[in-house]
């Protein structure tokens, strides 16, 4: 089994809003643990059961404007299908652009009515950056609550 | 960061500060509260000061803090002519603002009754994640509610006359064009009219007390005329919709700074030339989300006014329940200003401010004209709130602008560790607040604590005369989203 992403919120920046750093071995695995941070944020994860599946297919030509359009793009479908999700499959293929395939997992805000925490409403590019580290790759986002 | 006293209450920031800046920047506090700004706040508005177009000075209200793009609490006006506009001056929820409701309701009148009327608004006015609107909508329609606002209201049975007199450009901004906005946006906001939404969004209940009113001539015009009055106070803005507007508009100015050379020291300050293609398209799709924002607060008020007049079996007119007044504080709008002595047309961009005419301003509606506008400022649901009057100072010194709350000194997750949400519920109700909450830990995230004293920042804007104090508003009842 490949390891995991993994993320962690950071306090003292933003005050009325949220930050957090997303770390992998590569950017797939960055961008998954980004994705699990934003609905971290909202609800308890382990309560999101996997019962709805939806495809994410984006472009961009930087891995900084990707990550943004891949995080607004989790709120925008959270919002239009009323849907929480909990399991990101990432796939992202370098070429003359880079580009995102995904299938993300969740269950319906219905199945978790009094389970949810706050609302993520937008990504901010406020300090958003994604650097390498010794052991792979570290982003860093801003989300507005 | 260098600053000097430039009077009582102002401090200022020279252009030498920091390399880039084209004007000052003014903060606007106390000495009580100056020194316990975040170094953020400093950062950010100077980085504001940079902007190209910017006349003036970049302004700071006393409830600053550290925001991105802006700090909340950031005035700026620019030219129109060859200064930009910012999405990060705005904020994403695009006109969240605030609705003050007077009623004829004493608390003694209402207090048998609170946890009824707490119950059945909390059903009619739907909060936190997810939740839908009360007013199905098809395409067209929703289409018609982002060109006239509080209009559409109006006509489709969700507003008096008299609620249009009460709010800020009648709640219809133009130029309005829904097409400049995204499919993501429309699908985001068609069903999410009439929602309160979550952080720090609220529907509040608060008594005037006969101590807390500052000004009683003042307090009578504006609907407050008896003791321990109930009045009702709501906070939200244009939900999803502005948001996506917000989120499409950063992506494509990003690409416009590039295009138009434009150097920025935040991201989120992404921008265009007012005059630009892009930044004339994010403008009208900005206006249509304010539009709906002013939608959002009317029909709340509809179902406010259903919920009291169920509860008390009374009437609207015998329970006395008016709009005071609804204003924004997060907004671009053209206004005009002398500034270094000549007459300017400017895109004033607030974000965490409220705007606050003084007497005779142009676009007051009739009933003020005399006295100014009132002006809303949403504490924490622990300490109160305020009802203030806006000043010809402001006028003068920024542009018609003053705070929009008590402003936030710790961070959320910083609040979660201090206190849980159901002790927080219990101290409100032990100190006769009850609460009616989507989620605990959000409530907790607002707690009084995570906040500056809403009296020391109201001091602040009273005593330099950016707007004067009218009265304090306690909260006795709170809807959280």
């Amino acid at each position: 089994m490949p390891q995991k992403g993994e993320f962690r919120f950071l306090d003292g920046i933003a005050p009325a809003d949220a930050a957090f750093e997303a770390t992998g071995h590569d950017l797939a695995e960055v961008f998954g643990a980004a994705a699990s941070a934003v609905f971290a944020i909202i609800v308890n994860l382990e309560q999101v059961r996997t019962i709805v599946s939806r495809q994410v297919t984006l472009e961009s030509e930087s891995q900084d404007e990707l990550l943004y359009a891949w995080l607004s793009e989790l709120v925008y479908l959270k919002d239009v299908h009323r849907e929480l999700y909990s399991d990101f499959d990432v796939v992202i293929a370098s070429g003359e652009t880079l580009r995102l395939e995904a299938t993300i997992r969740g269950d319906s805000v219905d199945n978790l009515a009094g389970l949810m925490l706050t609302d993520v409403k937008a990504i901010t590019y406020h300090l958003l950056a994604i650097e390498s580290t010794a052991s792979g790759l570290k982003a860093t986002v801003v989300v507005d609550l | 960061m260098e600053k000097r006293k430039i009077k009582s209450g102002v401090w200022e920031i020279p252009v030498s500060a920091k390399q880039g800046m084209r004007v000052p920047a003014r903060l606007y506090s106390s000495d009580r509260l100056i020194d316990s700004l975040d170094q953020g706040v400093f950062e950010q508005i100077t980085n504001v000061a940079s902007l190209p177009g910017i006349v003036g000075q970049a302004l700071c209200m006393p409830d600053g803090h550290w925001g991105y793009g802006f700090p909340i609490g950031g005035v700026a006006a620019f030219s129109t002519s060859d200064g930009v506009i910012s999405p990060g001056g705005i904020g994403f929820d695009i006109n969240c603002g605030m609705r003050l409701l007077r009623t004829n309701l004493t608390l003694e009148e209402l207090q048998p009754k609170l946890s009824q009327l707490l119950d059945r608004l909390f059903k009619y006015v739907p909060a936190g994640v997810g939740r839908e609107g009360t007013v199905p909508l098809k395409k067209n329609e929703f289409e018609k509610v982002l060109t006239q606002g509080a209009d559409w209201c109006h006509a489709n049975g969700f507003a008096s006359d008299s609620d249009l007199d009460s709010i800020e450009q009648r709640g219809r901004l133009s130029p309005a064009d829904p097409a400049e906005v995204s499919a993501k946006a429309m699908e985001r906001g068609i069903n999410q009219l009439g929602t309160l939404g979550s952080g720090n969004h609220y529907l509040e209940l608060e008594v005037v007390k006969p101590e807390n009113v500052f000004d009683q001539e003042l307090a009578k015009r504006f609907g407050i005329d008896r003791p321990n009055q109930i009045v009702v106070m709501v906070h939200c803005g244009s939900r999803g919709f502005g948001h996506q507007v917000a989120t499409d508009y950063l992506q494509i100015f990003t690409k416009a700074v590039q295009k138009y050379g434009i150097k920025i020291n935040d991201r989120e300050l992404a921008c265009a030339p007012f005059s630009s293609p892009e930044g004339q398209a994010y403008f009208k799709a900005m206006t249509c989300a304010a539009n709906n924002a002013f939608a959002n607060r009317q029909v709340i008020t509809h179902n406010i006014r259903r919920a009291f007049v169920e509860v008390f079996g009374k009437t609207e007119g015998e329970l006395g329940l008016q709009t005071v007044y609804d204003v924004a504080h997060n907004i671009a709008k053209i206004e005009r200003y002398s500034i270094e002595g000549r007459e300017q047309e400017v895109i004033v961009h607030r974000k965490g401010a409220t705007r606050a005419l003084g007497p005779q301003a142009r676009d007051l509606p009739p009933k003020y004209k005399d006295i100014g506008q009132p002006v809303l400022v949403g504490g924490s649901m622990q300490t109160g709130s305020y009802l203030l009057v806006g000043t010809d100072l402001a006028r003068q010194e920024t542009f018609g602008s003053t705070l929009h709350g008590s402003g936030r000194t710790m961070s959320r997750m910083h609040a979660k560790k201090m206190v849980r949400g159901d002790q927080l519920r219990r101290e409100m109700e032990a100190q006769g607040i009850l609460v009616r909450a989507a989620s605990m830990s959000g409530l907790a995230e607002e707690a009084g604590i995570a906040y500056k004293k809403i009296d020391d920042v109201i001091d602040a804007v009273d005593s330099v005369g950016i707007s004067r104090k009218v009265a304090k508003l306690l909260p006795i009842g709170n809807i959280k989203g």
